[in-house]
């Protein structure tokens, strides 16, 4: 079992199949071999870190991904999110990003991958104006402002 | 709503790297509309490396050749136009367009630039001590990605040497996105001799990375028919950039009239190339080949005749949608002999007969069923020949009343035409374990939707459009039409709307049934003389010029 601490301050104790979905804990694991004390996680809360063992949990077993997998691969552009992981990912937009920034500082590729696509998904064939309504983001662009990207953008927009 | 109470953030949901990560994800239209959101999010998407991910992510999605788009030079403008070169072609069809019904009043698109451009740089080839020369035979392919020409042109002899030679040269157009001022510039060139008697057939250009391989077909007339295939690679950003010839093969198959592009594909070290009788597999590496025999003994009627754009070629699988005769109409799949099992090319001059050879069985045959098949139904594939899965679609004409009323005038008969879209795909149970080991030759193939299209009869599909454009994820097709049945000949792209955008390799999500769609049409310029060579990816078309090694560059989009 790997004892991870939050940032909360809560203790989690965790299967090492499970969690060595996380490059960044294998690799910790591997450095410092086997040890009692806990793996502090001050990026992490706990609310957070019960999602993604969540996670871990549904595909422990499952291989790990190759770790030089090329990003750019085309295969990874598509917006087909497995059934499960869209399931997994109904979740207010505050933990959505919670998850995404985890995922990054965990390193577990594959939630990243979910969790950008899901983005990705959500502002497909949006307005800016739908854009803002959706992330909660105020407009604070100056009406010249304004005017001077759409004309930057114009040769995108007139066609 | 908690949404309200919670104050607005300024955009920077996510930090920079994270944005980057998901754009990777999105159309770059959506990025640019992020990018009007807010300051915080305009300064995200102006990152310059994010474009440079996007164009380059572009580039391996529509089979791009990178160095197309030298992105440390491109500004962050330059880069983003780049990125939507394929969309705005999209949309600039889609703005031409009308119902299928009204094909007659469809337009053709207005290039936004027109130039002359001139490929005889008699100064390279002749070292400016003589004018310059006529060129009697040329192919022209315009590289994916619309920034490079490869030519390969026939000199006539020159004094002192009266033996014809090839060149094999590389141009630069310049990068797309930007309006055409300057004239092409030669940036390689490499002459061969002998082979004087033969005119080049077919070429092919495949970008990998940062080389290009090229592989063209040499025909020669008279009784002993055959053909020599050569192959040549040129690595741009290599210390010189220079042509490397990377072998050459001739086979003889005592039938090949005449060769298109479509006969010809290169994949890594592996040259496919489609004569009357066979298909010949060449690996130019190690100087070895393997025959696959579609002769039934029937002569000169080879087994497919030769109606191009039915090859899907992916792994080590050759799939060949075969409409020659209605029993037969299927996907019929070859497996690759598996190199060790080539056969070295003897003897100083590489050459193979390929006729006479008894029949190659397909390792599977998948057959379709689709009413009123008949012998030469038009069928055309749409995306890329190298992906499974991949779709194509049979077009047949309601038969029953009209095609019977006889000839009475030269006007064709404008018909009703059910077209039938079907997938080819692994069969792999939608929840079922995945096994390591895949049966190889488990493929079906099935319906996915169906649509109507009002054509002529006479209609038919044009390849050197098709493979450009079907395969540019416009999720087009091309038919052309001959004159009578419209003011004169014409070619129209048509596209199914209300339909998710075919992706490349991607199967439509149709939840089983059949859902049919209605389709557009935009006319296209026309085909002639030597044709086009199309990149829509970057709205440039190159038009040949009869009688001369000059052409124009028709951009649709700059």
């Amino acid at each position: 079992m790997v004892l991870l601490l939050t940032s909360d301050n809560e203790m989690f104790s965790v299967a090492e199949d499970v969690i060595k979905r996380s490059a960044y804990i294998k690799n910790m694991l591997e450095d410092v071999g086997e040890s009692d004390l806990p793996i502090p996680l001050p990026n992490v809360e706990s609310n957070v870190l019960v999602k993604i063992l969540e996670y871990c949990e549904h595909y422990r077993g499952e291989p790990l991904p190759a770790s030089d997998v090329d990003p750019a691969e085309i295969g990874d552009r598509s917006l087909d999110i497995a059934d499960w992981d869209q399931k997994y990912m109904a979740v207010d937009q505050e933990m959505l990003f919670e998850i995404i920034l985890a995922a990054n500082y965990l390193d577990i590729k594959s939630l990243l991958d979910v969790g950008c696509k899901t983005v990705a998904k959500m502002m497909k064939g949006k307005s800016s104006e739908e854009i803002r309504t959706l992330f909660n983001i105020a407009n604070d662009f100056t009406p010249e402002e304004e005017a001077q990207i759409r004309k930057e953008n114009a040769w995108a927009e007139c066609r | 709503m908690a949404a309200q109470t919670e104050p607005p953030n300024d955009g920077n949901i996510l930090p920079l790297e994270l944005w980057g990560e998901t754009f990777a994800h999105m159309e770059p239209y959506d990025v640019l509309t992020l990018g009007k959101a807010s300051r915080a999010l305009h300064a995200v998407v102006s990152d310059k490396s994010i474009w440079i991910t996007i164009v380059g992510l572009v580039c391996k999605k529509y089979g791009l050749f990178k160095p197309s788009y030298p992105v440390e030079t491109l500004s962050v403008a330059q880069l983003q136009r780049a990125a939507m070169g394929p969309v705005l072609f999209q949309s600039l069809m889609a703005k031409n367009s009308k119902p299928i019904h009204q094909v007659e009043k469809a337009k053709e698109p207005i290039p936004a630039t027109e130039v002359k451009l001139r490929f005889n740089d008699s100064r390279l080839a002749h070292g400016g001590s003589i004018p310059p020369l006529t060129i009697t035979d040329h192919h022209r392919r315009l590289v994916p990605g619309g920034r490079f020409v490869v030519q390969v042109i026939k000199l006539p002899g020159r004094p002192g040497d009266s033996r014809s030679s090839f060149s094999v040269e590389l141009w630069d157009l310049g990068t797309p996105g930007v309006k055409l001022f300057n004239p092409p510039i030669v940036i390689a060139r490499t002459e061969f001799k002998d082979l004087s008697r033969y005119t080049v057939a077919s070429m092919v250009v495949s970008p990998i990375g940062q080389r290009l391989r090229i592989a063209f077909g040499l025909l020669t007339p008279g009784f002993k028919k055959g053909c020599v295939v050569k192959a040549f690679e040129i690595a741009l950003g290599a210390p010189k950039t220079e042509f490397k010839e990377l072998g050459g093969i001739f086979i003889s198959d005592g039938a090949i009239p005449r060769m298109g592009n479509h006969n010809l594909m290169i994949r890594g070290d592996l040259v496919f190339i489609r004569v009357c009788h066979a298909f010949v597999f060449w690996n130019f590496v190690s100087a070895r080949y393997s025959i696959i025999s579609v002769d039934l003994g029937e002569g000169t009627l080879a087994y497919f005749p030769s109606e191009p754009q039915k090859f899907v070629w992916t792994g080590n699988k050759v799939l060949v949608v075969s409409n020659t005769r209605p029993e037969h109409l299927g996907v019929y799949i070859w497996e690759v002999p598996c190199l060790s099992t080539f056969t070295p090319l003897g003897g100083k001059v590489a050459a193979l007969e390929v006729a006479n050879i008894p029949f190659t069985l397909p390792d599977a045959f998948l057959p379709i069923s689709y009413p009123n098949a008949r012998s030469g139904t038009p069928i055309e594939l749409i995306g890329k020949d190298d992906r499974i899965p991949f779709h194509f679609d049979i077009l047949a004409p309601e038969t029953s009343v009209k095609a019977a009323q006889p000839h009475t005038s030269h006007m064709a008969k404008r018909l009703t035409n059910t077209g039938v879209r079907f997938t080819v795909d692994y069969n792999t149970p939608p929840e079922g374990p995945r096994t390591a080991s895949t049966n190889d030759h488990n493929f079906i193939v099935k319906p996915t939707l169906s649509f109507e299209i009002y054509a002529h009869t006479g209609c038919y599909h044009t390849p050197a459009y098709a493979s450009s454009i079907s395969s540019s994820s416009l999720g087009l097709g091309v038919l052309s039409m001959p004159r009578g049945t419209v003011d004169e000949d014409a070619s129209y792209a048509y596209s199914l709307n209300g339909l998710p955008i075919l992706e490349p390799g991607k199967g439509p999500s149709t939840g089983g049934a059949e859902p049919s769609g209605s389709v557009s049409v935009t006319r296209l310029p026309q085909l002639n003389y030597g044709g086009w060579s199309v990149c829509p990816s970057s709205g440039r078309f190159i038009q040949e010029r009869s009688g001369n090694s000059d052409a124009s560059l028709h951009d649709y989009l700059w």
